[in-house]
């Protein structure tokens, strides 16, 4: 046994009992104390300690400071709207590319043709989003149709999916090996992300759904392009279809972190009693016995305030000239009510007439469908590129 | 503010930690407590002799000195607990497995996680586990071993490995972790939380661990094939075990100290009011007197703080929560679930008081990969772990992915976010946070 050991273990033990003996010292006087107080809340009914039952959930529950949660994420039609934001369905987390790498518009793809599906999934925390699945599917031309089919399968003819690791307040890109339907035709392409802890599942489906046209500053263009609004309940819906001329802008936004470090306590009815008792904790040194122990340190990144205001929803309405009608009604301002039997779908015929001498430049029209519970169902941008 | 901050224990240096159930640290204690002791005692005869005005009695000055033994023994034994038992061998190390069992709490307050290290599934060990039976009983290495059919049958499987003797059990599972699982190619990158080995731990936690080859070994890994309430005991597979932190042993003894700290300052103000009062003439009567009422007193502290103001289960690791609720920083809680894969991050270390074992203790950051979509009250009536239901297959991680993985998250566990984030708006707009709080 080294006699060197021996001394330093003794003095360590010495100097730790002067500060114990004074801690304890003083822990036995409120001790006392609060003995005395128990007794009488016990004679008088006061003081209950009110503890939460221990629930079989509980059992299974991970502590706070080591449990992490990310948050998988796309740019979500559904989500933005329910954020009151304005959308497009020109999703920028979607793309479609040749096998070459270069990019080709949604609406202009070959039948019968391969090309990639490229998926960027986010992830807005900052805890890791590791083992994220992504899915991809693609459905008809419409709002809503049920009908999804996965862009990619296995060789044994399951769905392919896409399993990324996502760094915090980063991006992955998934992609997916596509043959275009041999019939040919129009499609929608949505994008699924998915984790089994996710803290906000509600941002995880983005819909690409584009069309480009083309024409000149004099001339001048008309729209006019049909497509089913499905109704997938068991009962009778109305749908709100409305347009705008929202386009993502372009530009920067600036965030910065905000971090809070709070302690982890059980809670009862005595932790203020608690506070005042002292310990000593080898890290912090002598500490009142609530302040001892783990803390759980969570950020946030602030400033979105003016990106909610500047994409705002309300704020793009198309200007009158464009003459927007949906199904032979002028759909300006709220748009107009689609009403559309259970389990059943409805032509929708949507018509518009680009102003003559508009600017050079890409303009957008966005079709949204609304259910009268404000769900977005679906939608559709049409880019115009005025030459 | 990184999250990786303190906590309870922490791990001394290859060498440094040792075991309490060896002579050699029994001894130490109690010589580091008999000289506190005495110190004390010294002490008290001052005070006694100050304040008496004469040399105190003989009962008096034993008793401060027992006091005073206690007192050192439960600040050394509290200092070895938190800091000396267990031996680092990496700290902020990575590991990924299925939790196998249900998640419980120990007695000293940490929530105890059973892992079966990836890039194995229960259900495919379990069946390897069968090969290695079927294959030591036809070289005769096990007597009476099943057909393999029957052992399909878990309750057989069962039955014939708590049939086994313990070495018997760890000879089967070292010949299944040798030879069935880390045998195979590009499946072997967390063998080392398995088997010793020296590069992955360094020579020095290597040399201060026991072996484990040979017969008699002590695998680094635990099995337990026993029958009884302990979730521990249920497993057929080799698991390693994690540990996420409480101090409930802390609490406990912290009060433990207050009751002695409370018999000693007892004890010496009645022995000094005797003495006064009786001016000497009950010099052996002072002591048994002043440790007799000064005993009921550090009882009634001690019962007081360990049932009202300090209670040990209050250091219990899963009944923790934020002390103010902030909705813009909460997440929701999360469980642990049989069967669910996951990412851990932590300390690796050799307990040296529980059979020196190797564990992830403690566990700083808990990542699910893979959710179990069973229910875990089903476990008792099955004991069985489904296979994964998740896209993302334990069984297909491979080393890459698994360094990758670390990579992430040990630079977000172990640096601070950056203090500012730019971005464009298209993607400030996939990331949008909701505006309701």
């Amino acid at each position: 046994m080294p006699l060197g050991e021996l001394i330093q273990r003794f003095l360590a033990a010495l100097a730790a009992a002067g500060v114990e003996t004074v801690l304890a010292l003083w822990r036995i006087l409120l001790t006392l104390l609060l003995g005395i107080l128990l007794l009488l809340s016990r004679l008088l009914g006061l003081f209950e300690r009110g503890e939460e039952p221990k629930s079989g959930d509980r059992c299974a529950e991970l502590p706070p400071h080591v449990k992490r949660k990310p948050d998988p994420c796309l740019y979500s039609q559904a989500w933005l709207t329910s954020q009151g934001l304005a959308v497009t369905w020109n999703n920028p987390d979607i793309w479609v590319t040749d096998l070459g790498g270069a990019t080709v518009p949604s609406d202009q793809l070959q039948p019968g043709t391969s090309y990639l599906v490229h998926a960027r999934i986010h992830d807005s925390s900052f805890d890791p989003a590791l083992a994220t699945e992504i899915r991809c599917l693609y459905r008809p031309w419409s709002f809503n149709s049920p009908d999804r089919v996965p862009v990619e399968t296995n060789p044994d003819g399951s769905e392919r999916i896409v399993v990324v690791h996502i760094a915090p307040w980063s991006s992955e890109v998934g992609v997916f090996r596509w043959q275009t339907p041999a019939q040919g035709g129009h499609y929608c392409l949505q994008v699924e992300c998915r984790h089994p802890d996710d803290k906000n599942p509600n941002n995880n489906l983005g819909q690409e759904n584009t069309t480009v046209l083309a024409t000149s500053a004099a001339a001048g263009m008309q729209i006019a392009d049909t497509l089913d609004v499905f109704n997938a309940a068991r009962v009778a819906q109305t749908f709100r279809v409305a347009t705008d001329g929202y386009v993502v802008p372009r530009g920067e936004i600036e965030l910065h972190l905000d971090s809070r470090e709070r302690r982890l306590v059980q809670r009862k009815s005595l932790t203020p009693v608690r506070s005042v008792m002292l310990t000593r904790d080898p890290y912090k040194g002598v500490v009142s016995q609530a302040r001892q122990g783990p803390t759980l340190v969570s950020h946030v990144y602030r400033g979105w305030d003016a990106l909610r205001k500047s994409n705002a929803r309300g704020m793009f309405e198309l200007e009158p000239e464009w003459g927007v009608r949906v199904a032979g009604q002028p759909a300006a301002g709220r748009g107009i009510e689609l009403e559309i039997p259970p389990a059943s779908s409805r032509s929708v015929t949507i018509e518009a007439s680009v102003p003559a001498g508009l600017a050079p430049g890409t303009y957008a029209m966005n079709v949204s469908a609304v259910s009268r519970s404000g769900r977005l169902i679906g939608g559709v941008t049409y880019e115009i590129e005025v030459q | 503010m990184p999250r990786n901050l303190p906590h309870f224990t922490e791990c001394a240096s290859p060498g440094d930690s040792h075991p309490m159930k060896e002579a050699g640290s029994i001894a130490m204690l109690a010589i580091v407590s008999l000289v506190g002791g005495a110190v004390i005692a010294g002490a008290a005869t001052t005070v006694l002799t100050a304040i008496a005005g004469q040399i105190a009695t003989a009962g008096c000055i034993i008793g401060s000195g027992v006091a005073g033994f206690f007192l050192i023994g439960l600040l050394d034994f509290k200092a070895w607990y938190y800091h000396r038992r267990l031996m680092c061998i990496h700290k902020d190390e990575c590991a990924a497995g299925t939790v196998i069992g249900h998640p419980h709490d120990s007695f000293d307050g940490d929530r105890k996680i059973d892992i079966l290290i990836a890039p194995f599934q229960p259900r495919e060990t379990e069946q390897l586990q069968i090969q290695t039976l079927v294959d030591m009983g036809a070289a005769g290495d096990l007597a009476n071993v099943p057909d393999a059919m029957d052992l399909q049958n878990r309750q057989i499987h069962f039955g014939y490995m708590r049939g086994l003797s313990e070495g018997q059990q760890i000879d089967v599972q070292i010949n299944l972790v040798d030879n069935y699982m880390f045998s195979q190619p590009g499946r072997d990158f967390l063998r080392h939380f398995y088997r010793r080995d020296e590069p992955r731990m360094g020579t020095a936690a290597f040399n201060e661990s026991p072996d484990d080859t040979g017969s008699g070994p002590n695998p680094m890994f635990r099995v337990n094939p026993q029958e009884g309430g302990d979730p521990e005991e249920n497993q057929l597979v080799p698991y390693m075990h994690t540990e996420v932190e409480g101090n409930a042993m802390a609490r406990f003894l912290d009060n433990l100290i207050a009751g002695v700290v409370a018999f000693l300052a007892a004890f010496l103000a009645l022995c000094i009011v005797c003495e006064v009062v009786t001016m000497g003439a009950a010099d052996w009567l002072c002591g048994w007197i002043g440790a007799g009422l000064a005993a009921l007193f550090a009882l009634l502290v001690w019962f007081i703080a360990n049932q009202w103001v300090n209670p040990p289960e209050d250091g219990n690791a899963s009944e923790i929560d934020v002390d103010v609720e902030d909705t813009e920083f909460d997440t929701p809680p999360g469980e642990a679930r049989p069967g669910d894969v996951v990412f851990l991050f932590g300390d690796w270390i050799m307990d040296e008081e529980h059979g020196n074992y190797f564990e992830v203790h403690p566990v700083k950051a808990y990542y699910l990969l893979c959710r179990s979509r069973r229910n875990p009250e089903d476990w008792e009536l099955t004991e069985e772990v489904p296979a994964s239901e998740c896209q993302f297959d334990v069984c297909e991680l491979d080393a890459a992915a698994f360094d990758r993985i670390c990579r992430i998250v040990r630079a977000v566990e172990t640096t601070d976010p950056d203090e500012g984030f730019t971005t464009t708006i298209a993607q400030g707009l996939s990331l949008m946070p909701s505006a309701i709080r």
